[in-house]
């Protein structure tokens, strides 16, 4: 970037004129020679130009693959390998995703040729992966009326991710494979709960025989259990913009909280047998088609990690709605249920719950809720998203809305809401 | 240009500045009072003419932003709140913003009444207009069809230097709150 006046001398002309025509005007040399030394001073302000700076610049990281919450030192080295900088501001460029927790990522000093200098501070982790900035690098000349602003490329790269751990295990809805699975169907035969008798046939287990029942009126009866069968899942997380809210400034939002149900949803999901895929309704495109496995449990864990459309800030795209619930329909299995994860704050999200409801993929909507009352907006905002919610379950959709207490409390209040 | 001018000044404060050490110099340049009076008075006007300017002068500096907090996402409902600025604003409320507010909050009280009383929505519509849809005077009125809030609430919300509007307004979102709340 090319150096710029800072118009911070601009007043001192004024002054020495205002004192030197004063001075000439009441003949008095004291104030002619006050005015002398603001020549002096406005003179030395046009003298010398900010300086380029030829720096080397090392960043390290105490820890580039860290835990969730932990704290990770950063250091930068800087060496000046160019002329002599006055003055030099530094300032590190730390991932939007990150908060600093110790420290300072700002730097100011005078750096002789040759001289080197340190900062270092800390940042706590959060899941994603996060990549440094540019570091932003101020000079001025000696006066500070000149000044110049360049960048140093230095490229550092912290990921974070998280273990997937057994949370809340979402209930799932009828819909089922072919497999053995929790999901209690409608259809006799092997399993856990009774169902109902049928009359003997040659070859039944005698495991199953009803000898009470033989003992009783001599009639040889097999009884039939209610079959279980597994789901297959979509975990599909709102990641568009308009999902990016939060209660508290600087805390966590909704979309984060939403990746982290869907890394519990995934893992309680794959331990029950059930059939598990991930989607975001993003601009930028994520879609793992449903499996089950360790790998595939791997492959869940790194994309919600890393995969860009979950990070910790909002993307700069639009989505159009029409076109990604085209998108997701032609890549649905058809026997898929949708477990979405949405805060609802904006109709877009009822309109696609009530359409993939409708093509026969049954839904359960999981809602971080990020509204607050702090003002008559965000009431209103709070009246709004309960709203949608309430139309989704005359829907016949099943919402957990999720507030400040944990998932696992939160699918055991809506649960109450379902058996009534 | 600016290199001469330079030069000039850096040579009148060497002129200066040996006058100081040594008086005798001063001698060399034999100038009258009326003339110097008009320097002075030129100087004058200059001064004056930079103060004004550098009033008028902001200085520049890059902005380095806030490194160290992560980047803030909006909380639901902030640009409900700029709008609301929009329409209540106490100089210069914005009509439009005001017609624009009024009938974002009837739609969204005659949504909560229709789910909250299982109403159809042409009728939660028709309450909300006919001001029954809540005991709340103030509010009901707010949202009538031909809004006209009472001398004594416009009088009081003055006292408080609040619009009318903005009284109505707020006591209207409550007044859904707790509609919803029931």
């Amino acid at each position: 970037m090319k150096p710029f006046d800072t118009r911070r001398w601009t007043g001192i002309v004024a002054i020495t004129l205002l004192l030197l025509g004063t001075g000439v005007i009441v003949e008095r040399p004291g104030l002619v020679l006050g005015g002398v030394i603001g020549i002096a001073y406005a003179a030395g302000s046009r003298v010398g130009e900010a300086p380029a700076p030829d720096l080397r610049i090392e960043r390290k990281l105490s820890n580039a693959t860290p835990e969730p919450e932990s704290t990770v030192e950063v250091t930068l080295e800087i060496e000046n390998t160019g002329q002599t900088l006055s003055d030099i501001r530094i300032v590190d460029g730390v991932p939007p995703g990150l908060e600093v927790t110790e420290g300072s990522p700002r730097h100011a000093s005078a750096l002789t040729a040759g001289a080197s200098t340190t900062v270092s501070y800390s940042v706590r982790s959060i899941r994603g992966t996060h990549e440094w900035s540019p570091i932003r690098i101020i000079t001025r000349n000696l006066s500070g009326s000149r000044e110049r602003e360049s960048r140093h490329e230095t490229e550092t790269t912290l990921i974070c991710i998280p273990e997937l751990t057994t949370g809340a295990a979402l209930p799932l809805r009828g819909l089922t494979t072919q497999y053995t699975g929790r999901i209690g169907t409608d259809l006799g035969g092997t399993g856990v709960e009774f169902h109902s008798e049928r009359q003997y046939r040659s070859g039944d287990p005698a495991r199953r025989i009803d000898w009470n029942r033989l003992a009783r009126t001599g009639q040889l009866a097999t009884k039939e259990f209610r079959q279980e069968r597994a789901a297959t899942v979509v975990l599909l997380v709102d990641a568009r913009k308009e999902a990016y809210r939060a209660a508290d400034e600087g805390g966590e939002n909704a979309v984060e909280r939403s990746v982290d149900a869907a890394g519990h949803a995934a893992t309680a999901l794959l331990e029950s047998g059930d059939q598990v895929g991930l989607a975001a309704l993003s601009p930028t495109d994520c879609w793992l088609p449903p499996g089950a496995g360790r790998d595939h449990r791997q492959r869940i864990r790194n994309l919600l990690a890393e995969n860009p459309a979950f990070g910790s800030t909002p993307p700069d795209e639009t989505l159009y709605p029409r076109s990604a619930f085209r998108v997701l329909r032609r890549r649905l299995p058809a026997d898929a249920q949708v477990l979405l994860f949405s805060p609802a704050c904006d109709d877009t999200i009822t309109r696609l719950a009530r359409r993939f409801d409708a093509y026969g993929h049954l839904v359960t909507l999981v809602s971080p809720d990020p509204t607050t009352d702090e003002t008559a907006g965000m009431v209103l905002a709070a009246i709004e998203r309960q709203n949608r919610l309430s139309q989704l379950r005359r829907s016949g959709i099943r919402v957990v809305d999720w507030g400040e207490d944990s998932l696992a409390s939160a699918v055991a209040d809506a649960r109450q809401g379902w058996l009534r | 240009m600016m290199r001469w001018l330079t030069l000039l000044g850096i040579a009148a404060i060497v002129i200066g500045v040996s006058i100081i050490v040594e008086h005798s110099v001063a001698l060399v340049f034999s100038l009258n009072e009326t003339f110097l009076i008009l320097i002075g008075i030129f100087a004058l006007i200059q001064g004056l003419r930079y103060g004004h300017r550098r009033r008028h002068t902001e200085r520049r500096q890059v902005e380095l932003g806030e490194p160290e907090t992560r980047d803030h996402v909006p909380k639901p409902g902030t640009e409900y709140d700029s709008q609301f600025a929009r329409a209540t604003n106490w100089t210069r409320p914005s009509r439009t913003a005001q017609r624009t507010v009024r009938n974002h909050l009837r739609a969204t009280a005659a949504e909560t009444l229709a789910l909250r009383e299982s109403l159809s929505k042409d009728d939660a519509i028709h309450r909300v207009r006919e001001g029954t849809w809540t005991d709340e005077a103030v509010a009901a009125e707010f949202l009538s069809a031909d809004p006209q809030l009472p001398i004594r609430v416009r009088l009081g919300s003055y006292i408080r230097r609040e619009s009318s509007y903005e009284y109505g307004l707020r006591r209207t979102v409550a007044a859904i709150a707790d509609l919803q709340k029931q």
